[in-house]
């Protein structure tokens, strides 16, 4: 029944594959928007590829409010939560996107710069808009459930000065990021989803036994189950990578009773120093310092920046990741699946994400360009 | 009502032919002639044999949906009757574009938000006079003319397909996919005779072929 109901509908809807460029206009469109284009900007978006220059027509489909709304909001939701939704409310991360590729920022200082995007209090007066609140998500629910406008409801202001938390990286220290990655546990998800969502790759694609283990934290156990080679072969694979970036968020924790940030400068979170008998030689956290173990060995794949091995606070961390070139691969690959619908697996794709990847870092990391070029250079299969 | 949604539903896709992946992919690689978009994107003609474009079936999830059925429809997703329907599917939403993962309860839920966003398109397309023809304060013998139904169709074909385009179909093959069953069932005795049978045709008529939005070609 389900093949029969596709096959039919695919027949009665499905755009032809012979593209003309009305046909590549409105498929433009609905990859970049979510929606087909009307007919005015059908005819703008056919006649600039007629033309000759399909970007133009692309850069007039993101004009269309489903490209901020729908495209983008779902492209970085799915960042926000461990189990991948993009069915999840608008919150500050997102917004926050949202505002900087609307504004052209690039999208790897949202990971190191004192940022967020709220809605304008001034266009908003004396209505029910809920105020900016650290302790909760009402603002941008309130947004998303009117359906207002994300191009124009949204500005630019510092995070330290709404959130109260001194020390800021956007998006890795948005209230958004740290309910799901730093409520309880002992930080490391925030670094495990962090090489997720910007590296594209899992702890257990990273992981490399090779490394020394001098950072791995109290908490881990050296012989589990009374076996070292447990350890040895598989935990400290991840744990020699993970445990030695984690001390980017030591002063930082997720208070789920309050339901915000819970940041204390200069004092490092009680957890991540607990279970101390489980290794009482392990690393003891006294500050939030952090290195770049995986620079030598099989991760030194990711081209990670020669100027930058460690650092303190979650900023330099986020400045890191940002100038590493597997960052910008990620991003266009995460690009590249959210706009053609594919893993972007084959040959052809992967070549083709690798000069995405380039004109993203080129563009200055402009996400809004990205996704129009990507949009113009869907090509699935082998 | 339903029944005849059913019915309606799935006329017009074996009138129009299957155009699945594998067929699309073999048609795209024997495009000749200009170079595409993406072609030229991509470095010039001397790479148009490698890199002709390759197009596969997605399916759309529910914020695509919604956005779509909107635009097609005039019919808001953010108030009733749609938000409505909307709160009791979302679970069912498509989430997944391969169309793999396209199982029974998606099928349901999109067609129940077809069927709602086309309660809008008869509030503010055919309530509105904008369809000659069609007057859905008649019963159907009387309402729903040939002639109107034929601007009906007309209209489909524009909001749908958004004009002529290749490969799409065409006014005549959308008329004679469903024209039949419609007049079938305006005719028949059992049908209503009360003008709001005139805006079930009308509707089931939009949602039969609304409900095809989720599929598209990446």
């Amino acid at each position: 029944m389900k093949i029969f109901w596709v096959l039919l509908v695919a027949a009665g809807w499905a755009e032809s594959a012979s593209a003309d460029e009305r046909d590549q206009a409105i498929r433009m469109h609905n990859r970049l928007t979510c929606e087909p284009p009307t007919e005015e900007v059908l005819e703008q978006m056919t006649d600039l590829i007629k033309k000759g220059d399909p970007g133009a027509a692309g850069n007039l489909a993101v004009q269309n409010r489903g490209f901020l709304e729908c495209t983008v909001k779902q492209w970085c939701l799915v960042q926000t939560n461990t189990d991948r939704r993009f069915d999840v409310k608008l919150n500050d991360y997102c917004a926050t996107v949202i505002g900087a590729v609307r504004d052209d920022k690039a999208f790897g200082d949202l990971l190191s710069s004192d940022i967020i995007y709220v809605a304008d209090p001034n266009k908003y007066s004396g209505t029910d808009l809920p105020p900016y609140d650290p302790a909760n998500n009402k603002q941008y629910e309130f947004i998303e459930s009117k359906g207002l406008n994300l191009g124009d409801v949204l500005i630019e202001t510092k995070q330290s000065e709404v959130s109260g938390i001194a020390q800021t990286a956007g998006l890795l220290t948005s209230r958004a990021f740290a309910e799901a990655y730093l409520s309880a546990g002992t930080n490391r998800r925030a670094v495990r989803y962090s090489m997720l969502n910007y590296l594209c790759n899992d702890l257990e694609q990273m992981s490399d036994t090779s490394r020394p283990d001098g950072m791995v934290g109290r908490d881990v156990e050296k012989a589990p189950g009374g076996d070292a080679s447990t350890y040895n072969n598989r935990c400290k694979g991840c744990h020699a990578g993970q445990d030695f970036f984690r001390g980017a968020w030591a002063f930082y924790d997720y208070d789920v009773t309050a339901m915000k940030i819970k940041y204390t400068p200069g004092v490092v979170a009680e957890k991540y120093n607990i279970n101390g008998d489980s290794n009482p030689f392990g690393h003891f956290t006294q500050d939030d310092k952090w290195s770049n173990n995986w620079t030598v060995g099989q991760n030194a794949r990711f081209g990670w920046p020669e100027n930058l091995k460690g650092g303190n606070g979650v900023a330099s961390f986020g400045q890191m990741i940002a100038k590493t070139a597997g960052f910008n691969t990620c991003i266009a690959k995460r690009t590249y699946k959210s706009v053609c619908a594919s893993e972007g697996e084959s040959e052809r794709e992967k070549k083709m994400i690798s000069e995405l990847a380039n004109d993203f870092k080129s563009s200055n990391q402009n996400l809004k360009t990205l996704f129009v070029k990507t949009a113009l250079r869907c090509k699935i299969g082998e | 009502m339903k029944i005849l949604n059913v019915i309606l539903f799935v006329v017009p896709f074996v009138v129009y032919g299957c155009s699945g992946d594998s067929r699309s992919k073999k048609r795209a690689l024997q495009v000749k002639g200009p170079v595409s978009v993406e072609q030229k994107s991509s470095g010039g003609a001397d790479q148009v044999a490698e890199e002709a474009p390759i197009f596969r079936l997605a399916i759309k999830n529910c914020d695509q949906l919604l956005r779509t059925m909107e635009r097609i429809t005039g019919a808001s997703r953010l108030q009733p009757p749609v938000s409505t329907v909307y709160d009791s599917v979302k679970g069912s939403c498509p989430t997944d574009p391969s169309p793999d993962s396209f199982d029974g309860s998606q099928i349901v839920a999109v067609n129940k938000l077809a069927t709602a966003f086309c309660a809008g398109y008869v509030t503010n397309v055919i309530k509105k006079g904008l369809v000659t023809g069609i007057d859905v304060t008649q019963p159907p013998k009387v309402g729903v003319t040939d002639a109107g139904l034929d601007n009906l169709y007309t209209d489909f074909f524009k909001r749908f397909y958004l004009g002529p385009r290749s490969g799409i179909p065409d006014v005549a093959k959308i008329k004679a996919s469903i024209d039949g069953t419609l007049k079938e069932v305006r005719d028949a005795a059992s049908t209503p005779a009360t003008a709001k049978g005139s805006e079930a045709l009308v509707q089931a008529a939009c949602s039969t072929v609304l409900s095809s939005a989720p599929v598209i070609t990446q």
